[in-house]
């Protein structure tokens, strides 16, 4: 047994921290474009319906991939979970 | 600036396939270290984190993937380089909406992931650094970082990626 402190991820705080990179990203990406398209050249397509909803969309696709692909790689769920853990004597090559 | 401009214009080319060259470097050089040596044992010490071989196994496995970015890390100056380069000679501007786009995930999300990594990776954040500099604590406080790092990058990577390397291929107009 060791006493090495624990990981402090856990599948509330991917879902949690999902959603805040989720909108987090597509807010900068949404004022970026704002700031290039309308302030800069005078368009006014970037307030439109469907560029907003195309990124809300993303937004949502981004959140969900996430949460899956954390919970995934953290083995809270999917492939991995089942591996077994074979206990084999080997010598770790070291660079000094 | 013009003359130089013009005078670099002629290798226009050559400087795109340096840049692609790059990209695809900074892209799939980690990519099966990562996969298919540094999840599997960082899912066995998530599954047993008290089992010393595990733990023994996640510390060889960073300290190689550690010094692996180095092909990563050498092609991301290429591409933000050569990027801007590309730009300037070509005389694009912000009137492309997809060049637009791509340049404020590669400004706004890229850059910052990858100044984070280059300091995990090789910096005061590497491991073995971490452990000369303050013991095991240190090193296993840098551990839970990168791992916590390479865990929210992941999926922000391969999701921001296809969208540029879509646009930067198709050079396709994003106004709705």
């Amino acid at each position: 047994m060791t006493n090495e402190p624990r990981f402090s991820g856990t599948p509330q705080r991917y879902t949690r921290y999902a959603w805040i990179l989720a909108f987090t990203t597509h807010a900068y990406l949404y004022v970026g474009m704002v700031l290039v398209e309308y302030v800069w050249h005078g368009r006014t397509w970037i307030f439109g319906v469907r560029p907003i909803a195309v990124l809300c969309s993303m937004m949502v696709l981004f959140a969900l991939f996430c949460r899956s692909q954390w919970l995934r790689l953290d083995a809270q769920r999917g492939l991995g979970r089942r591996w077994q853990l074979r206990a084999k004597e080997v010598k770790l090559p070291e660079e000094i | 600036m013009e003359a130089l401009r013009l005078s670099l214009l002629p290798y226009y080319s050559e400087i795109k396939f340096l840049h692609v060259l790059a990209v695809m470097a900074w892209i799939w050089s980690t990519s099966v270290a990562y996969l298919h040596y540094l999840v599997p044992a960082f899912r066995a010490w998530r599954t047993h984190p008290d089992d010393p071989g595990v733990l023994a196994l996640r510390d060889w496995v960073i300290d190689r993937f550690d010094r692996g970015a180095i092909i990563e890390h050498t092609a991301f100056p290429i591409v933000i380089t050569t990027g801007p380069l590309l730009f300037w000679l070509g005389a694009w501007s912000t009137d492309a909406t997809w060049l637009t786009f791509k340049l404020l995930i590669v400004v706004g999300i890229f850059l910052p992931i990858e100044v984070f990594d280059y300091h995990l990776s090789h910096f005061a954040g590497n491991k073995r650094r971490a452990l000369a500099r303050g013991g095991e604590a240190e090193r296993v406080r840098k551990l839970h970082q990168h791992w916590w790092f390479l865990l929210i990058t992941t999926p922000t990577i391969i999701f921001f990626t296809l969208i540029v390397v879509f646009l930067a291929i198709t050079k396709r107009s994003i106004v709705l």
